[in-house]
Formats: structure tokens, C-alpha cells, sequence
């Protein structure tokens, strides 16, 4: 939902397939969307080697300190995800009601921790 | 007023820069003083556990990351089908009770199918919620750390040597149930000492850890200097040289890889 407001704030809508469905889904309204989710996926489950391929193409193309950006955000997520799964937290009342249509859409409603937020999964 | 460090180690400053300027590009100081500071946190006592003891976790964290166990579970239909033995951080193994070290590894190989009575197995004998919540806070800490470097393309920082010290052993005022799988503090700002976990922001992700306060303090630090600092986090016209659509795409799929709802 947040890379849906993100847009709107620049008047653009986005497709966010690519948020399930990875690289070759990837909205090219996003800039170096592709490269950017491609690296992040290699941080999470590639080989050193495709790594190191996913980083270099990364970083010639938006440079070292949205590179280094690019890094701390994983890392961030890489924690929000695990906390919010470990302790079973439900969605904020705000996100539940304005991502409703798009976690429908995306398949987001058949995660196992939807059930811990009232009204997703009965 | 805060309980959490607030100083950073000079030797962690140290040796944390040397790591992070074997990146592959420059990284900034502001990333490198928040993973000091944790560390250096991480070495200090906490609310219910040893520093010694904190560093365990830390490594057993570490170690879930090539745990074979973990692996053949996390392929199983169900993580209750796979019992054996973790693979163990070396040299840690007497320093934490056996019950803490399968929640530790779970949370970190496959938190999406955490249940409260997977938590609820954990304790026991000296172990409380408040030590799970404490664990879980340093876990995700070290993931967050370790994960940043794997992607700059640096060596993960060395754990530091434990400073001595007893835990706190206080829970904050205030805690209630029933929301999620743990206790956790109202949404809105906490009183004094407390009252600088929030500042204008509800969010389940600052209320989940909130058990132990400091676990949210970390989070926060590290948050300020790698994501958007949590108070300013909903103004979707914040971002930093990355813009702000291009960080809310990584977020989101590095949460779909994950499986996480949230």
C-alpha cells in the first residue's frame, strides 16, 4: 500500500505484481524497479556469485548512495517482517482498511499471519 | 529518561568502520554509528538477560542462518513434522537454556508460521515471555546488521566481548494482551520512562517489541539511519537519494519473499 501512496504522491498509478511476482513483473514506472528488486532478491536468496552480479548492475545504475540506501532498507525489512510474524501483531487499523483491495488482489490474504488481524481471515 | 545506551563503544566505532569501508562503495557515518551503537548495546546486560547471554542469542541467530534442521523445516508442510537438533553457535552452547534456542532459530527461518503455542513451548524454568520478547528484539537485530552487510558486500561485524552486568528484570508499566501473540504497550505514547518510543506514530511494528523497551530503542535507531526514522515513516514524501517509491517496492517484496502479511 505505502508503494501505491508513494506514486500517487507523484500522480502516477503503479502495478505491483512485481511485489509477488519479482523482477520480470516489476512496474517500469519505477525507476530501476527491476534492478532494485533483482538485488534484493539476491540478498535474500542468491548465491554469493549472483550477488555479486545483482550489486554491480545495482550500483552503475543508481550510484553508491542510493546503493547503500538500497541495502539499509532490506535490512530494515528484513527485521519489520520477522517482528510483526514472531509476535503475531495484527495490521494497523488504517493499512487494514486502505490495503483491503490490494491485498485481495495480490493474494496477500492467503498469508498464514492474515488471520491475526480481525475481519481478513475468519 | 531512555534506558538504553546512548554511548558508542570506541573499539566497536573502530572496528565496525573497518568492516563497512570494505563495501563496495562508501557508506555513510550516520549507518555506521547505529550498528555501533546496537553493538554496543548488544555487550551491556539487558532487562532479563546477561550481556554474556545477549551475544549467545546474537550468535545463535547467526548461526540459524545455515541450520540444517531449520532448512528441512522450513520445507515441511508443517515445521511440526521436523524435530531434531539446531545446529549450535560453537562455544556458546552452555550459556542459554535449550528451550530459548529453537524459538531463536524459528524466528529467524520461518517467523511467518510462528503460533502462540510455538512461543508458548518456550517457556518454562527460568525463561519468561519477557525473555523471548528480549531474544527475538536481539535476533532481528543481528539479521538486520548482518543483512545490510551482506548486500553492501562486507564481512558481518564480529560480536563483541560481553561487558558484566545483571539484567533489569523490570517490565514496563502499562503492558496488556490479547492484540498479539505477546504483551505489548498501548498504541498511544507510554509515560516517562518510556515516552520516547512513539513520538506521533501508532504502529503495531514500534507496539510489537514494547515488552522490553530497549528492543524497540534499537529498533529505532537502526530504523532512523537505514529506512525513514519511525516518527516520519507515513509521510510518503520522505526518502532519502533512493527515492520513496523505489524503497516501498524493495519493502514489499522483501515482505512477500518472507511471507509476511504485515
Amino acid at each position: 500500500m505505502m508503494l501505491s501512496v508513494s506514486m500517487q504522491q507523484q500522480g502516477k498509478d503503479v502495478e505491483l505484481t512485481g511485489i509477488m511476482d519479482g523482477t520480470e513483473a516489476v512496474d517500469a514506472a519505477i525507476p530501476h524497479g527491476d534492478l532494485i528488486t533483482a538485488f534484493g532478491e539476491a540478498v535474500l536468496l542468491g548465491s554469493d556469485d549472483e550477488l555479486a552480479k545483482a550489486r554491480a548492475a545495482l550500483l552503475e545504475a543508481i550510484g553508491g548512495d542510493a546503493f547503500v540506501d538500497t541495502c539499509g532498507v532490506i535490512g530494515h525489512f528484513e527485521r519489520m517482517t520477522r517482528i510483526a510474524d514472531a509476535t503475531g501483531i495484527p495490521l494497523d487499523e488504517d493499512t487494514a482498511l486502505g490495503s483491503a483491495t490490494i491485498r485481495e488482489e495480490l493474494g496477500i490474504n492467503d498469508f498464514t499471519m492474515a488471520s491475526q488481524t480481525p475481519g481478513v481471515k475468519d | 529518561m531512555p534506558a538504553a545506551i546512548q554511548t558508542a563503544s570506541p573499539s566497536l566505532l573502530q572496528a565496525v568502520g573497518s568492516d563497512l569501508a570494505m563495501a563496495v562503495t562508501p557508506v555513510r557515518q550516520d549507518l555506521t554509528d547505529a550498528h555501533v551503537l546496537v553493538l554496543t548495546r548488544l555487550a551491556h546486560a539487558g532487562q532479563w538477560w546477561t550481556g554474556a547471554e545477549r551475544l549467545a542469542i546474537a550468535a545463535e541467530a547467526r548461526t540459524a542462518r545455515g541450520c540444517p534442521l531449520c532448512a528441512e523445516r522450513k520445507e515441511a508442510i508443517s515445521p511440526a513434522m521436523v524435530t531434531g537438533n539446531h545446529q549450535r553457535a560453537e562455544g556458546m552452547e552452555d550459556l542459554l537454556p535449550e528451550n530459548i534456542v529453537d524459538p531463536v532459530h524459528f524466528v529467524i527461518n520461518d517467523s511467518a508460521r510462528m503460533t502462540p503455542d510455538r512461543l508458548g513451548d518456550a517457556i518454562g524454568g527460568t525463561i519468561t515471555e519477557a525473555h523471548l520478547v528480549e531474544a527475538i528484539g536481539i535476533a532481528f537485530a543481528v539479521r538486520y546488521m548482518d543483512q545490510t552487510c551482506r548486500g553492501l558486500g562486507t564481512p558481518f561485524h564480529a560480536l563483541p566481548a560481553p561487558v558484566a552486568g545483571e539484567p533489569g528484570r523490570t517490565l514496563p508499566a502499562g503492558l496488556t494482551t490479547g492484540e498479539a501473540f505477546v504483551a505489548m504497550l498501548p498504541g498511544e505514547q507510554p509515560p516517562p520512562p518510556n515516552d520516547d518510543l512513539r513520538g506521533d506514530v501508532t504502529a503495531c511494528g514500534l507496539q510489537a517489541l514494547s515488552a522490553v523497551p530497549d528492543a524497540v530503542r534499537d529498533l529505532l535507531t537502526l530504523a532512523a539511519a537505514q529506512y525513514i526514522p519511525m516518527d516520519i515513516a507515513f509521510d510518503m514524501t520522505k526518502g532519502r537519494t533512493m527515492g520513496r517509491e523505489q524503497m516501498e517496492l524493495l519493502a514489499g517484496r522483501v515482505s512477500a519473499i518472507n511471507d509476511c502479511f504485515y
